[in-house]
């Protein structure tokens, strides 16, 4: 292709590009915190528990959180909702012991220093733990969050779901950026 | 691993949301930000997940990371870095370097890149598609690489043998680079760029995701440089304007529900200062073309909770187009390769504590020519051409033999129909005593099969060259072991120390009728160590450093390899600065290496690169100093090619890029 014939085709291409791009929608940004919690109440809404873990009774699911105080505010909002018939109950934790008893453990970046010894602690306790903590830490729950190029993704362990003994829709994992 | 792509819409996404969506999508983005995470989860998820954030972080998060062995580079880094080719990614890895010979970048990995080898030993997949070609076998990772850096979302190094699931190829590790989706890159963006030896690059990409939930990205890109002017000491003068480097590539990926098609061209003519294969020094029609294109169509579905179906139907071409100048006639070294391929793969969870992969792959080679003649007066050399097909078939199983101990094995058997069968395994017994902290003890094995190059590269009339169809595959065998160990809450540190022997090596050697021929024969192996860490801080900076000790020797005469640092040593630290600026920089030792006729130096690297997200609205910029210092240093270089023992790399070049998205 000679230079001049390719810079025509690339005016061409271009050309055609623009008149698609009319018809694109145009981006929708919303708050990164209520956004996550949102993605929170998803996960729940698609996740199994063992039977011992959720009774049957139509008691609440219990979202324990240990993250900055604009984020914990952020995942209270879900209080106001249902899963699946169930209230919600949200519940900020401090020191790893307070984990047991969560069906979901979120951990934000103020978790950070505690975040081992609290996974140590709800490992086997079929607990849904998700957290957006961008280091090695994400390998250790079994969701993670992150941003990518703008949107909010995420990325299903499925060892650690296995070891927590919860399930995990295959809905959820058709939208996790990975499963693996 | 699986990468589920994200789906689509589906039809009976209930009134209200699609209403609230819409009015989100006419209103302007302040007044969606103030959407709270209560009226949020009455959007359907499908429809959540392309919400854009409006982040409350200043500095991105780093994106999934992969499988535990594996290394990632994200369009994050590469932005904050300034990485220009995926060459420039790699080089940022643990334990790789790259090498440069003026026409193509060549990857080191485990001490281990012999100049004259055209990266055959290791494999490099775009979206599951193999990218080395059915003639060379090669990755191409410079300007060459098939994708425009812009367009990738994120890349992952696998070191050791990935033969047990990816086959042929994945020798020394496995490059899997990972396009980005059309929720990446919204809309429109333009990208120009300017930089050292006139170097110019224009790009368009163009992203959307459509009401019916398909997702279209396109991307165009066109490159040119002048190169620098080098001066060669062999033969006493400057090679004026003969560093010339033109791309055009163009990528487009479509998805619809469980498919997506993507396709790419790249065609790339470089021209080379160091006047490969004795050609004329100084002549301006010395030049190389390489044209890549390709098709792949891959469908992905849950046939069950328990079960994933995925497969893809491929088309690729590559072409290579050499123009050798000599006295009295230019010689014309030309390839043409053509292949077709399927590939399906399940897996399952079915089994508690198991998780059990299955695949299968077809490879039919439509065409493989290669000729070599030259112009004037007319005459050909040689002339050849096979059509071979290969197959592979492989399972792998994840299983939890206790909470904290999981056995990965795997199994893989290859078919080739030139010469016949391999089975490779791979066995990693993993304990994972505490989160943060683990211990991977590993054995691995991997072949790759000769290529047409070596094996139909000249017949017995041509002159000086001879291809070799009696070759068998070479082999490896190899041993490691990984610890990993959090330090507090914030530091992460990795440990290796590996193995590698191969054996049946496949060399280029000058036989006694002074004719260049590939053999099976070397035998080498190489004992290395591996230390890295890295660290976060809440601010947003980050380090990371690694440093690696590695000694690679042929087994016959314990000789030190060609090209083989003993010592890697490298250091990235991004770092925000005031008024959203932000800095990357680096540092990159490279230790000194042997060359064929003696050596050269070590040298140390510095990199910076300053950004600027919104700089006005929608406009990002970057400036970038490559090699800040100066820092004089060359590559060994392939005795088979070159008179030079070894060729001087570039100095300081700096890059300005600008991107606008609207």
């Amino acid at each position: 292709m000679t230079s001049s014939g390719l810079s025509k085709t690339i005016m061409i291409f271009l050309g055609c590009l623009m008149a698609v791009k009319v018809y694109a929608m145009p981006p929708v940004a919303v708050s990164e915190y209520e956004l996550k919690a949102a993605y929170l109440y998803n996960f729940a809404l698609f996740t199994t528990w063992p039977p011992e873990k959720m009774a049957a009774d139509g008691s609440a699911v219990v979202f324990c959180v240990i993250a900055q105080d604009a984020q914990v505010a952020s995942i209270s909002g879900l209080q106001s909702k249902k899963l699946r018939d169930r209230s919600i109950l949200v519940r900020p934790i401090v020191s790893p012991e307070d984990g047991r008893g969560c069906h979901v453990l979120f951990i934000g970046a103020s978790g950070a220093e505690v975040l081992p010894k609290l996974l140590e602690v709800v490992r086997d306790a079929g607990t849904l733990t998700v957290t957006d903590i961008a280091d090695f830490a994400r390998k250790e729950t079994v969701i993670s969050m992150a941003i990518e190029n703008g949107r909010l993704a995420f990325d299903v362990n499925l060892l650690n779901a296995r070891r927590a003994r919860l399930t995990l829709s295959s809905k959820l994992l058709k939208l996790a950026r990975s499963a693996n | 691993m699986i990468s589920t792509s994200r789906t689509t819409s589906r039809v009976g996404a209930n009134f209200f949301a699609s209403a609230l969506l819409f009015s989100m999508a006419t209103a302007h983005a302040a007044e969606s930000a103030g959407l709270t995470a209560g009226q949020l989860v009455d959007i359907p998820f499908e429809q959540l997940v392309t919400l854009e954030v409006s982040s409350a972080s200043r500095y991105s998060q780093k994106i999934g990371e992969a499988p535990s062995a594996a290394v990632v580079v994200d369009a994050e880094e590469i932005r904050t870095f300034g990485y220009r080719t995926l060459a420039d990614v790699l080089r940022s890895m643990p334990g790789l370097y790259i090498s440069n010979d003026n026409s193509w970048s060549y990857i080191g990995v485990r001490g281990f890149s012999r100049p004259g080898d055209y990266n055959t030993r290791v494999l490099l997949l775009v979206d599951g598609y193999r990218v080395n070609d059915n003639i060379f076998n090669q990755a191409y990772i410079g300007n060459e690489f098939l994708v425009d850096i812009d367009m990738i979302a994120r890349v992952e190094f696998i070191p050791g043998p990935g033969a047990s699931a990816y086959g042929d190829n994945a020798f020394f590790g496995v490059i899997n680079v990972i396009t980005k989706s059309a929720s990446a890159m919204p809309g429109s963006t333009v990208t120009a760029e300017a930089g050292s030896h006139n170097s110019y690059k224009g790009g368009y990409r163009y992203g959307n995701r459509f009401d019916n939930g398909a997702e279209l990205v396109l991307g165009i890109t066109h490159y040119a440089s002048e190169g620098r002017d080098v001066f060669s000491p062999e033969f006493g003068a400057v090679a004026h304007d003969l560093d010339d480097e033109r791309y055009s590539k163009l990528f487009a990926k479509f998805t619809y529900q469980d498919w997506t098609v993507e396709g790419g061209y790249m065609k790339r003519p470089k021209s080379n200062p160091s006047a490969p294969y004795e050609s004329v020094f100084g002549d301006e029609r010395m030049e190389t073309v390489d044209t890549h294109a390709f098709v792949n169509a891959s469908y992905s579905t849950a046939l069950s909770d328990e079960l994933n179906f995925s497969g893809s139907l491929y088309y690729g071409t590559y072409d290579y187009d050499g123009d050798y100048p000599y006295v009295g006639t230019l010689n014309v070294d030309r390839s043409r390769g053509r292949r077709a391929g399927v590939e399906v793969r399940l897996l399952s969870t079915a089994f508690a504590g198991h998780k059990l992969l299955g695949g299968f792959e077809y490879q039919k080679d439509l065409r493989q020519m290669q000729r070599n003649y030259d112009v004037t007066p007319p005459f050909e050399y040689f002339k050849t051409d096979s059509t071979p097909h290969k197959y592979g078939i492989f399972v792998q199983d994840e299983y939890a033999i206790r909470d904290d101990i999981l056995l990965n094995a795997g199994l893989r058997y290859d078919h080739y129909s030139q010469f016949g069968g391999t089975v490779n395994p791979r066995v990693a017994l993993i304990y994972h005593p505490s989160p943060g902290n683990g211990l991977k003890l590993i054995y691995g094995s991997a072949y790759r099969a000769p290529n047409a190059y070596e094996m139909f590269y000249g017949d017995e009339d041509t002159d000086g060259y001879r291809g070799n169809p009696d070759l068998h595959p070479e082999r490896m065998h190899t041993y490691e072991a990984v610890l990993e160990r959090s330090f507090g809450a914030s530091w992460h540190g990795t440990l290796s120390v590996f193995h590698y022997d191969v054996e049946n090596l496949i060399s280029q050697i000058t036989d006694e009728t002074d004719t260049l021929v590939f053999i099976n024969g070397e035998d080498m192996h190489t004992t290395g160590i591996e230390l890295s860490a890295e660290k976060r801080w809440q601010s947003g900076a980050r380090i990371k450093s690694n440093v690696s000790y590695q000694e690679a020797r042929d087994k016959t005469d314990d000789r030190w390899l060609v090209n083989s640092p003993r010592l890697l040593g490298k250091l990235a630290l991004a770092v925000p600065l005031a008024r959203a600026w932000q800095a990357g920089m680096e540092l990159q030792y490279t230790g000194e290496r042997r060359t064929t006729a003696g050596e050269v130096s070590g040298y140390a690297l510095a990199n910076l690169t300053l950004n600027r997200k919104n700089l006005l609205k929608g406009l990002d910029f970057s400036l970038s100093a490559y090699n800040l210092f100066d820092k004089e240093y060359e590559d060994p270089a392939d005795s088979g090619a070159f008179v030079q023992d070894s060729l001087k790399q570039d100095g300081r070049t700096l890059r300005i890029k600008l991107d606008y998205r609207f």
